[in-house]
């Protein structure tokens, strides 16, 4: 059976994948989401998105294989359209006010928990040198080391060779490495 | 075996490496202490990754899930429309279509055109014959039959005819 166009009327069937598909993997989704752009409008948008291309193109995905990586691909694809679209304003880093709302929530400092500040202050040079990474380096940065996958797995989500693969992670890795340790002095 | 290449810790730290260069690069690590060191760099890199993906983690929000389910309800007009579009526009439905509508385009215009014609009543026909008749070359007579001539001065009034008796 081919795949199903997008102008055919739903099926429960297409329904019922959907939402096991949000269910199980809407949380990873949506943080690797959030990993890639570094905010959560851009991620909001990103999943659902994704969520719907899963929806259209269901009969797409292969049964036996995984739905992580068929989702990825299509959230690193999309992110790839969104920053074409943007013409590069997306490379931008984070400006420096961003970053406490973005990930350390928005509570005021007074009350927040001495151990959630430390954790903030040690997570926020990350989040720093990931954001300032090219969208390239920090996709494969992101399905190495976050989502622990292969060379050959991260070539098929990203749609490149393993040795570009290769060469963008060890690229990444040695900018990352300078920029954590330049964020962490400032 | 010489010092590893950045490159080879980093493909070693992935399990990247072929067999035979992982075997070396791990047994090189075990009696190096600059590239053990150099190792230990690139798997705290991993793992300062992986706690910030830890401690960022978050829940995915309800909007978002509203957000699909609300953006396929409204786009499931449109898509029925594309449907009907779609199943109209198959070839063994757009063709003897095609042709319905270029058959309609000629010939509605002409039988709307053939009913738009003046009705002509028979009186019309008649005098008509009458002035035919008055200009036959080969007649008896080349003035117009005392026996069609109309006893009726009125022109509007419908013509009558009298048949004359003009044998001798």
């Amino acid at each position: 059976m081919g795949p199903r166009k997008a102008t055919e009327p739903p099926t429960a069937e297409q329904a019922a994948f959907l939402e096991r598909a949000i269910e199980q993997y809407g949380k990873a989704t949506y943080n690797f989401a959030y990993r890639l752009t570094g905010n959560e409008a851009d991620a909001r948008d990103l999943t659902q998105e994704a969520f719907i291309r899963v929806y259209r193109a269901w009969r797409s995905f292969v049964p036996g294989t995984s739905f992580t990586s068929w989702i990825y691909r299509i959230v690193t694809n999309l992110h790839r359209d969104e920053l074409r679209r943007r013409k590069g304003r997306f490379y931008e880093e984070i400006p420096e006010d961003n970053a406490p709302q973005d990930f350390g929530g928005n509570k005021p400092l007074a009350v927040e928990p001495i151990d959630e500040y430390v954790e903030r202050q040690l997570s926020e040079p990350v989040a720093k040198a990931l954001a300032a990474l090219s969208p390239d380096q920090r996709q494969v940065v992101i399905l190495a080391d976050i989502e622990e996958y292969s060379y050959q797995e991260i070539a098929e989500i990203v749609g490149c060779s393993i040795g570009t693969v290769r060469s963008r992670l060890h690229r990444a890795r040695t900018q990352l490495r300078k920029l954590v340790q330049a964020y962490s002095r400032s | 075996m010489q010092h590893p290449k950045p490159e080879q810790l980093t493909d070693y730290f992935y399990a990247a490496l072929a067999p035979e260069a992982d075997a070396a690069v791990h047994a090189h690590l075990a009696q190096c202490a600059s590239c053990a060191t150099a190792y230990d760099d690139e798997a705290a890199l991993s793992s300062m990754l992986r706690r910030f993906a830890n401690d960022s983690e978050r829940e995915l929000p309800r909007s978002v899930v509203d957000g699909v389910w609300e953006r396929l309800a409204n786009e499931r007009p449109k898509a029925r429309m594309a449907a009907f579009l779609g199943a109209v526009m198959r070839p063994f439905v757009a063709i003897p279509a095609a042709i319905a509508i270029v058959l309609a385009a000629v010939f509605i215009p002409q039988y709307a055109a053939q009913r738009d014609l003046p009705s002509i009543d028979a009186s019309y026909y008649l005098q008509d014959h009458a002035a035919m008749a008055a200009t036959v070359p080969f007649g008896v007579r080349s003035s117009v039959p005392a026996a069609l001539v109309s006893n009726n001065d009125d022109d509007n009034a419908p013509a009558t005819f009298a048949i004359a008796n003009d044998e001798p």
